[in-house]
């Protein structure tokens, strides 16, 4: 059975220094999949590069290549071994890294989207609330995060939060729940997760832990305290939304997401947008994210760069 | 007169299936569900007739009681679960016909963890995602069947009768099970010692086990250098990785606790996977039930290939007879 567990234990990548991308690895991974590992520290040049290597590969339209899953370090390959031999399979990954590890920065399509959170939320408040009453006693999500970073209160956490893009390095676990990292290094924060962790969350929930801000996309355990909530869905089976019409999912690993603070009324009014099937969820899809550009801005900060970098 | 069963009890989890499940969607999250056992499942759609991944009933444990409003040909295969039709007891791994009115009672597995119930034609349900599957955890699909719920069936040309399961190509799901399994990602994070524990113990399966997870009570294992000295964001346990891609039948070890990732697992996440099952052994693993023993054997991926391929022979109708001919094994 899938447990909290397995929510607690997601790493925390607060404390990573960079080094330079290195060496690919082809690791077994059982007679219908191989894992790709690009290297062993968690850095945005290693996830932009899985990306890349995760689309590359499907692009021929390989019989017998299933699909890929990008992460942060590591692309996981879905093939069927009965037409696609392993070696066969080998041969083109290392044909497509060498071909991707030649270009001199790394670039990728890059989508922004803005997202509404209605942060300080009451529906959030009152999970914490139960968890507070049944688990264990908390001080509350908000107030605590503020406090091991270092700010006055909530709404100083709240305005750091919302003043960054958050680069979404991984989807999944849960259908469509994003994996997101601040880009800008003034933004970064850290937080302990939950320990035990909560039986329930509110669906929709914005949560920060580790590094991490991800979003819950139904009622299920989670581990990272609790921030906001969004009136959108992030997965949905509803066609009559825009967004998924084509996916049930919104997000994409190397999508960058702005959290745009919104109040009750908005919430509500958004919220009926989304029961009406008229929400139109805002992406811009048209930049191209350079990692040379990305490196050279952040360095014109003058702060230490950090995990992200 | 439409066609349609009654779901007079729904059992403990009843879904509806189909093979091989909702492929091309684990880059976000959504698992392929579809049978914990493929083997199984094919063979009774193919006794009635169906294409082998036709859109069939899963039942775990307890099976549902259903009244057929009309005519049908059906066909039981998995554990055996003791049902009656009428009131009469009834074979499992053979064609069987239901008239109109008749109740058909799946009461509990005997032996093994999930039965299958297909009907000739094929379940209706409309398609999600490209797919019948059902993956109640995260509501894809629908949900396991309630009681009042109705099953369809579209019009078929008139059955064939009279098949079954050769007897030899019959799956016995009693005892230790013995599963065969290959390398995974992590397998140079344990120690020697741990390999040769993990490999060599009997594991008993946990009764906190579903579809999204079958998880392993045995000996603790232990582990290398690269699991204990590592950079810090892989995290703090031994058993911790930077997020990383789950492949399917993936044996993650979360501390201490070992847990195959079947089909409705998670996608991704932050535990290793020192080995992974065969995909043609998948099927036992959906068949074991609390308690029972696993053990694992190590096999090259060829060999594991070479295990697949034979697999999709016992699960064709190479493996079906007419009833009135002889035992082909």
């Amino acid at each position: 059975m899938l447990t909290t567990e397995q929510i607690a234990s997601r790493p925390d990548p607060s404390t990573a220094p960079t080094e330079a991308v290195d060496g690919l690895r082809i690791l077994p991974a059982g007679d219908r999949f191989v894992l790709l590992e690009l290297g062993r520290r968690m850095e945005l040049a290693l996830n932009l590069r899985a990306i890349q290597l995760a689309d590359r590969l499907l692009e021929p339209g390989e019989p017998g290549l299933i699909e890929t899953l990008p992460m942060f370090v590591s692309v996981l390959v879905h093939y069927d071994s009965l037409a696609l031999p392993p070696g066969r399979l080998e041969g083109l990954v290392r044909a497509a890294w060498r071909e991707l590890t030649s270009a001199e920065d790394v670039t990728l399509p890059s989508r922004l989207i803005e997202l509404p959170v209605f942060y300080l939320d009451p529906w959030t408040r009152d999970c914490v609330a139960e968890y507070s009453r049944n688990i264990r006693p908390i001080e509350d999500d908000p107030a605590y995060v503020a406090r091991v970073n270092g700010l006055a209160g909530p709404e100083a956490f709240v305005r750091l939060h919302s003043a960054t893009q958050h680069w979404v390095g991984g989807v999944g676990f849960y259908p469509g729940l994003p994996d997101m990292l601040p880009l800008d290094p003034r933004c970064q924060f850290s937080v302990p997760k939950y320990n035990p962790p909560r039986l329930w969350t509110t669906a929709r929930a914005v949560g920060v832990g580790g590094g991490f801000t991800s979003i819950y996309p139904m009622n299920t355990p989670g581990g990272y305290h609790l921030i906001g909530r969004t009136p959108v869905p992030i997965y949905s089976l509803d066609t009559r939304l825009e967004a998924f019409r084509h996916q049930a999912t919104l997000f994409r690993p190397g999508d960058r997401i702005k959290f745009r603070p919104i109040d009750r009324a908005e919430y509500d009014w958004i919220e009926r947008e989304v029961d009406a099937g008229t929400y139109r969820y805002l992406i811009w899809d048209y930049d191209l994210f350079s990692l040379s550009r990305y490196r050279a801005w952040a360095a014109s900060l003058g702060a230490p760069t950090g995990p992200a970098s | 007169m439409s066609n349609r069963a009654c779901v007079l009890q729904p059992g403990l989890q009843t879904t509806v299936q189909d093979y091989p499940g909702r492929v091309g969607f684990w880059r976000v999250g959504i698992p392929p569900s579809g049978p914990m056992d493929s083997l199984a499942f094919r063979l009774a759609n193919l006794l009635v007739g169906n294409p082998p991944g036709a859109a069939a009933l899963e039942m775990q444990f307890t099976g549902p009681t259903l009244r057929f409003e009309a005519a049908a040909t059906v066909a039981l295969t998995g554990g055996d679960c003791g049902a009656t039709l009428a009131g009469a007891a009834v074979p499992h791994w053979r064609s069987l016909d239901v008239a109109a009115g008749q109740e058909l009672r799946c009461p509990a597995l005997r032996a093994g963890a999930r039965a299958y119930l297909a009907i000739r034609g094929g379940i209706e349900k409309a398609a999600v995602l490209g797919s019948r599957a059902t993956f109640p955890r995260g509501g894809v699909g629908g949900e396991a069947l309630a009681a009042g719920a109705s099953l369809g069936w579209p019009d078929t040309d008139p059955p064939r009768h009279g098949w079954r399961v050769a007897p030899g190509r019959i799956p016995h799901y009693a005892g230790e099970i013995d599963v065969a399994i290959t390398d995974g990602p992590h397998v140079d994070w344990l120690d020697e010692t741990g390999r040769a524990t993990f490999l060599g113990a009997a594991w008993k399966v946990s009764g906190q086990s579903d579809r999204t997870g079958v998880r392993l009570i045995g000996p603790k294992l232990s582990f290398s250098r690269q699991a204990i000295d590592k950079p810090p964001e892989h995290g703090v346990d031994p058993s911790n990785v930077i997020n990383t891609g789950y492949p399917i039948g993936g044996i993650n070890l979360c501390g201490d606790t070992p847990i195959i990732l079947p089909f409705d697992g998670p996608s991704q996440g932050g535990f290793i996977t020192p080995y992974v099952v065969a995909s043609a052994a998948m099927w036992k693993v959906g068949q074991a039930r609390p308690g029972q023993i696993l053990r694992f054997t190590r096999v090259p991926v060829d060999a594991a290939i070479e295990l697949r391929r034979a697999l999709e022979v016992r699960a064709s109708a190479l493996s079906l007879q007419r009833v009135a001919d002889g035992a082909v094994e």
